[in-house]
């Protein structure tokens, strides 16, 4: 009887606290809940090193060798980089442009990832103690991940671009009209995909063959111009007739990525 | 001991019993007449509440595009978006705001301030929450957007359920950046309408015309939910030209959805949702090339041209100058264009509704006349001094000193007056008159964008209108297009298409139709009832008109033409003014298009049949059979 009692007050306490209280104990609750996502990500890293370094003498050999080549390519990648980056530099200089550098790249380790029916999202190991705010673009090699929806200390949640959540600005490649681009949620058993909507009706989804290419688009200040979002797999006609919309597939990555960046656009930054 | 309720009944007044009766009677009439409304009309009250429950929502089709016999696109929709909000999404905002007001207000009461009344206060929380949704657009888009409709209460009272425009009019680009900042579930929305789109601008601008506002209620009868209380939002109508005749076809299909509404009439649920469908398209027989070349050559002229293909009676292009864009006439017609149009006189489609006098292009039909009558034959030979004296009056001639002896291809060439002035005499009115109805002068071509019937001079006519009894001087005038002859350029292109082809009339139609067997029948024609001999000998006038005569400017070298010009005189606005006319056809031997050109004069002789008209008939030559050889 008491802790039915209990449980109705705070119930109640719940329902009717202001609005404030309530993101206030669900942010606090996040931060508490934080090392538990974040636990299960290091005992895996954790395992894999045991595992490796069970390996014998000679394969751990093999496998530093391996690893200093791609290093060494690494390096002389990074050092091309350095280079062409003081070449951009000199021409801004030189003819009076401003600076291009509108994010910097917070690469991040995924701690946890719930992909189902209801939710979209991916927890990574960076907060706002690393400068990630919400609304901040995040990236892969593969091309759009999401975008920052909550931000913690050390963990951020992620809205997945393939998230019914996600809606944002895109360019059909070889196009310079904005298009719509939105999650389609999840499809059990099939691989990811979002809509794009609002197509002008001249454009088709495949050019010689080809399905034509998503890419993001800088319009909203989010995202910078040219990431892939996902390949536009079908167009058709509306039934208004006045704009194609279709089917987009997104990267396969997403449900098997282990590190993303985090574009941190840098006036944020530098507050 | 007895018991006491049976005392108490046996010693009541039998009176009584009347009176439980009666209550046992109220009481099963309360009752049949429950089990009646409850159990007999349940139906019928469930179908009355569902209908004070719903509401529909009535949603036009996008138009159907436009096309010339090419393919390509001349009118289209182009998308306008707006920031929109539904009154049931911000309900909740709307009552918090409310409070706050209330209760600001109320303490301020205590220290001596005016309360103001519910309705005001409400007016007050909807344009706090209203305005605060545009400024949270505007700094999204760094943009300074006033609210679009500041009439939120009668949109509130009267079309609750349709959205609420905050912002009209984003670019794709603002479109595309609120829909990225724009949380999915926020309250703000955007809304996608179209407005019509002509790439082209003002090219063909009568012939397709415009679309505006269909304030009229639509039609939704057919449409689920035809009893149910219904708002709709505005569609669109053709007003003129292509636009207006082919509504029932570019129309789109009209959609619908059907909400379920509470007490307060904010939706809550969707239950039927009929998408509007985009409407049929229309390939009209322009060709936007060869329009766009005979508006250049036009300049800043007034006038009208057609071009009909000779065999299908297609037209290929119809210009009338002075035009306007109708693209400035979407989504509305705002005073300041309108009246920008009005000065210039450019709402009038000359082409087919400016009835003009034809002057020499009628000559033709004196000559066959002539012909058929007998009065002249192909060899005929008349003298002309310069002038020709009907009555006590000297008609002149085009030439001061005359041409001297012509025969009627000469006179076609030189467009001697005096020729014909005999001629028509000669033949008398009721002839040429006869000649002319044979041609279906006073007939509609049957292009499908409405036209003006032409006028045929007759001492019926004349009287009927009142100027009295018909004179020698009128014939001498009709035989020369002028007069009380009166004719649009496009009945005039037709005539010179009939010629051409050597029969009678030509059905004109703006629709492109590869399929369409354009015989006799189909143009509702016969042969031209003269002979071979008395065809050519017209024909060789109009040939030698470009070789040598007065439609020499018209010439393309290379391509044998026949044509006929005309000078008009006509006053214009109670203003005296001249009209350059010329009709003409090529090839001769294979005759493909038919043109008639018609050029307004802004005073007496600033403009002339060969001079003027001819270049621009040129023009389209040119551009029609460089076309063809590519």
């Amino acid at each position: 009887m008491r802790n039915a009692a209990i449980f109705a007050a705070l119930f109640i306490a719940c329902v009717f606290l202001p609005p404030w209280l309530r993101k206030a104990g669900s942010g606090i609750f996040d931060e508490f809940r934080a090392p538990i996502d974040v636990l299960p990500a290091a005992l895996g890293d954790l395992e894999k090193y045991w595992a490796l370094n069970s390996n014998s003498k000679k394969a751990l050999l093999e496998a530093g060798r391996d690893l200093a080549r791609l290093n060494a390519s690494y390096q002389l990648k990074n050092m091309e980089n350095s280079v062409l980056r003081e070449k951009l530099a000199r021409y801004e200089n030189f003819f009076r442009i401003p600076s291009y550098d509108k994010y910097r790249m917070e690469v991040a380790r995924v701690a946890r990832r719930d992909i189902s029916a209801w939710w979209q999202i991916m927890v990574i190991r960076k907060g706002s103690a690393h400068g990630i705010k919400e609304g901040c673009a995040v990236i892969s090699s593969g091309g759009v991940v999401g975008r920052i929806s909550k931000v913690g200390a050390y963990t951020s949640v992620v809205e997945l671009v393939s998230s019914s959540k996600f809606r944002m600005a895109a360019y059909i490649e070889g196009e310079n009209r904005p298009v719509i681009y939105q999650g389609a949620g999840a499809v059990t058993f099939h691989e990811a995909c979002g809509e794009v909507t609002d197509v002008p009706i001249d454009v088709s989804a495949y050019s010689n063959g080809r399905p034509l290419r998503l890419w993001t688009s800088s319009l909203a200040g989010t995202f910078p111009d040219g990431l892939l979002i996902g390949e536009v797999k079908t167009l058709s006609l509306d039934s208004d007739g006045v704009f194609k919309s279709g089917m987009v597939l997104l990267s396969g990555e997403l449900s098997s990525l282990r590190e993303v960046a985090v574009l941190v656009p840098i006036e944020n930054a530098s507050k | 001991m007895r018991n006491k309720s049976v005392d108490i009944l046996e010693n009541s007044n039998p009176r009584i019993r009347i009176f439980y009766m009666l209550f046992a009677l109220a009481f099963l009439i309360l009752a049949i007449v429950l089990g009646y409304r409850q159990i007999y009309l349940y139906d019928y009250y469930v179908e009355k509440g569902e209908r004070q429950s719903m509401r529909r929502v009535i949603e036009p089709g996008a138009r159907g595009d436009i096309f010339d016999r090419y393919g390509r696109l001349l009118v289209t929709n182009e998308p306008r978006f707006s920031a929109v909000v539904y009154f049931n999404e911000i309900r909740k905002e709307l009552r918090e705001e409310y409070f706050r007001l209330k209760k600001k207000y109320l303490a301020a009461k205590d220290s001596g301030a005016e309360m103001p009344s519910v309705a005001q206060i409400t007016k007050q929380a909807r344009a706090n929450v209203l305005n605060g949704y545009v400024d949270r657009i505007n700094m999204i888009l760094g943009s300074d957007y006033k609210l679009a409709d500041d009439d939120y209460d009668r949109h509130f009272r009267q079309k609750a359920l349709l959205p609420f425009p905050l912002v009209k009019n984003l670019s794709a680009r603002e479109h595309a950046i609120l829909a990225e900042r724009i949380p999915i579930d926020s309250p703000i929305q955007i809304y996608t309408d179209t407005s019509r789109y002509y790439p082209y601008g003002a090219r063909a601008a009568h012939v397709l015309g415009y679309v505006g506002s269909n304030v009229d209620e639509i039609d939704a009868s057919n449409i689920v939910g035809s009893d149910l209380r219904t708002y709709s939002f505005t569609g669109k109508i053709g007003k003129t030209g292509v636009e207006r005749a082919f509504e029932s076809v570019l129309s789109g299909d009209i959609g619908a959805k059907i909400w379920v509404v509470d007490l307060a009439g904010y939706q809550y649920d969707n239950v039927v949702n009929v998408k509007p469908k985009k409407g049929g398209n229309v390939v009209t027989s322009l060709d936007i090339d060869l329009q766009a070349v005979i508006e250049d050559s036009f300049g800043d002229r007034k006038g009208a041209a057609v071009v009909l293909d000779v065999k299908t009676g297609e037209v290929l292009s119809m210009v009338s100058k002075p035009d306007y864009d109708p693209n400035s006439l979407s989504p509305y017609i705002s005073y300041k264009v309108n009246d920008e149009i009005t000065a210039r006189d450019a709402w009038l489609n000359r082409a087919t509704q400016g009835r003009y006098p034809p002057g020499s292009p009628y000559k033709i039909i004196t000559a066959m006349a002539g012909l058929m009558t007998g009065v002249i034959d192909e060899n005929s030979v008349k003298t002309c001094n310069g002038g020709y004296k009907v009555g006590s009056r000297i008609f002149p001639c085009n030439k001061r000193y005359g041409h001297g002896e012509v025969d009627l291809s000469a006179a076609i060439a030189q467009s001697c007056n005096v020729y014909f002035y005999m001629t028509g005499i000669d033949a008398d009115i009721k002839s040429i008159a006869a000649t002319a109805k044979d041609f279906g002068m006073d007939q509609p071509t049957g292009i499908e964008i409405g036209e003006r019937r032409g006028v045929i001079a007759t001492p019926e006519y004349k009287r009927e209108i009142g100027y009295g009894k018909w004179l020698g001087g009128d014939t001498a005038n009709a035989s020369i297009g002028q007069g009380f002859v009166l004719e649009t350029p496009l009945e005039m292109a037709a005539f010179a298409a009939s010629l051409a082809r050597k029969q009678t009339r030509t059905k004109v139609s703006i629709i492109h139709d590869p399929s369409r067997k354009a015989d006799m029948e189909y143009h509702n024609a016969v042969p031209i009832p003269l002979s071979d001999v008395h065809y050519k000998a017209i024909l060789q006038g109009m040939i030698d008109a470009v070789e040598k005569g007065t439609c020499r400017r018209s010439k393309v070298e290379g391509l044998a033409s026949a044509a006929k010009s005309g000078t008009a005189q006509v006053p214009i606005n109670g203003k005296p003014s001249t009209l350059a006319w010329m009709i003409a056809f090529a090839p001769v031997e294979n005759p493909q298009i038919a043109i008639c050109v018609m050029v307004e004069g802004d005073e007496t002789g600033d403009v002339a049949g060969g001079s003027t008209a001819g270049p621009i008939v040129r023009a389209a030559f040119e551009a029609y059979f460089d076309k063809g050889a590519q």
